[in-house]
């Protein structure tokens, strides 16, 4: 009697030490997902800044968040005041165009950009063309001076499009007389490039910068993209599930003033100097160059969905179009990781 | 006939439902919670839970630039910019929605995300 009372004292102890480490490895482990949840939203750092004349978000996954997004936000500063913007006094393209018809020393970087959109341009037939300076400082979108231009100074202005005439080596530009180069549709692209190199000497393990319509998608980390209703403006109708890529959109809605009955977008055929009249509300471009994406969108949109099929292609860059019935077309590269989220809007199959 | 659970089984199931549901708790009230941030020239200067709005208000961070706020909303209300595209954007109310008046620099972002990590336009 007396052994089996022992037995069953020494059972129940053991019951309850297993009980106890049972209990015990539970809160560690709930312990751990607490605190790996603390960690993951500690390293995120988001914040939203103004540069290169556009809203900037900037969503950072890793550490060192403040300083970095302090970084991206000079980052995009120097791409517009020292490179890219020929508004700004000095920058790359102000001196250019300031020397028009003689060579001028520029940085490696706005060669690559520069380059970059020539390429497009002549592979767009021209519909895009960086030469367009003057045609675009005519209707002034957005711009304080906007208007209708009438159509003697347009084909005036046309004289001067011609992406042919500018001629790049590794450090210099040489644009034709009286020529005028706008990178506006290549700029917000081209800073996205340049924070995906920031971005690499920093310990950012992912981000998700948008540079106005322009997006970096950096590192591992899959994002889901809200492709803008071109009807409503803070509501997506459809998203795309992308990591480690450059996206740029260009729709209609953007700039546009109206005139008389008629809507005139920011969308410039460079050939026409008039708005493109295309088929299109909106054409959001996925490529791994921003440069690329953002020249490719514009071009596309001129061209249409027939023609922009054989240049994103050349690119290895994927595409959807957003027709203005409503209609959606999706390059074969992205249809598995689109959703709709609107059903107003019908996917072609 | 051994029985299917035994007390200390309990113990453990039941530690885990506590830590469980004591681990959803705050997750539940983070995304009740909308936040409105106003930046001017890139910094935070205001901080607004929009649920606890009451009565509606107006506030003036820069230059005659105003910004109305009502419970669950925040919109820009006047600006003396050309083109007017802040007050156009209209009210905004859900995560990560954001309307800017870019020649003021003055930026309304609702806090985190909803079904969209980032917008493209």
């Amino acid at each position: 009697m007396g052994d089996t009372s022992l037995e069953n004292t020494n059972g129940k102890k053991q019951v309850n030490k297993k009980a106890l480490i049972s209990v015990l490895v539970c809160v560690v482990m709930v312990l751990g997902v607490v605190l790996a949840d603390f960690v993951k939203g500690r390293s995120e750092y988001s914040s939203t800044a103004i540069a290169m004349g556009t809203v900037v978000n900037i969503r950072l996954f890793g550490s060192d968040g403040e300083e970095t997004a302090e970084a991206v936000e000079n980052n995009i500063n120097e791409t517009e005041k020292a490179l890219l913007s020929w508004r700004e006094k000095n920058s790359d393209i102000e001196r250019i165009n300031a020397s028009a018809g003689t060579t001028v020393s520029v940085s490696t970087e706005t060669i690559d950009v520069i380059g970059k959109a020539l390429d497009v341009s002549k592979n767009s037939g021209g519909v895009f063309d960086i030469t367009v300076g003057k045609v675009t400082r005519l209707w002034d979108f957005g711009g304080d001076n906007q208007r209708l231009p009438s159509d003697n100074e347009i084909s005036e202005a046309l004289e001067s499009v011609n992406y042919s005439s500018v001629k790049i080596t590794d450090t210099t530009v040489i644009t034709a007389e009286g020529q005028s180069l706008d990178l506006g549709a290549v700029g917000k692209g081209a800073a996205c490039d340049r924070l995906k190199l920031l971005l690499s000497s920093t310990n950012t393990e992912s981000a998700v910068i948008s540079v106005g319509g322009s997006l970096l998608l950096y590192g591992d980390r899959s994002f889901n993209i809200g492709i803008v209703n071109p009807e409503n403006d803070k509501e997506a109708m459809g998203t795309l599930k992308l990591s480690d890529t450059c996206v740029s959109t260009s729709g209609n809605y953007e700039k546009f003033f109206v005139e008389g009955d008629k809507t005139y977008h920011h969308i410039l055929d460079a050939t026409t100097g008039y708005p493109a009249d295309s088929r299109l509300s909106s054409i959001t471009v996925v490529c791994e160059s921003g440069t690329l994406s953002d020249a490719l969108s514009t071009a596309c949109y001129i061209l249409g969905y027939n023609d922009s099929l054989a240049l994103l292609q050349k690119y290895d860059a994927e595409a959807v179009f957003v027709f203005k019935d409503k209609t959606v077309r999706i390059t074969d590269g992205l249809k598995d990781d689109f959703t709709r989220t609107d059903e107003s809007f019908v996917v072609a199959k | 006939m051994k029985k299917l659970f035994m007390r200390a089984d309990f113990i453990v199931i039941l530690t885990v439902i506590i830590l469980s549901i004591l681990l959803f708790i705050p997750n539940l009230f983070n995304n009740s919670t909308l936040t409105a941030q106003i930046y001017v020239d890139g910094e935070v200067v205001e901080e607004i839970n929009l649920q606890e709005v009451e009565k509606s208000y107006t506030l003036t961070p820069k230059n005659g630039t105003k910004i109305t706020v009502e419970k669950g909303k925040i919109c820009f209300s006047d600006a003396h910019c050309k083109d007017e595209l802040c007050i156009k954007s209209g009210w905004l109310s859900k995560k990560g929605q954001t309307a800017a008046c870019l020649p003021e620099r003055v930026v309304v972002s609702i806090k985190g995300t909803d079904k969209t990590d980032m917008m493209t336009y």
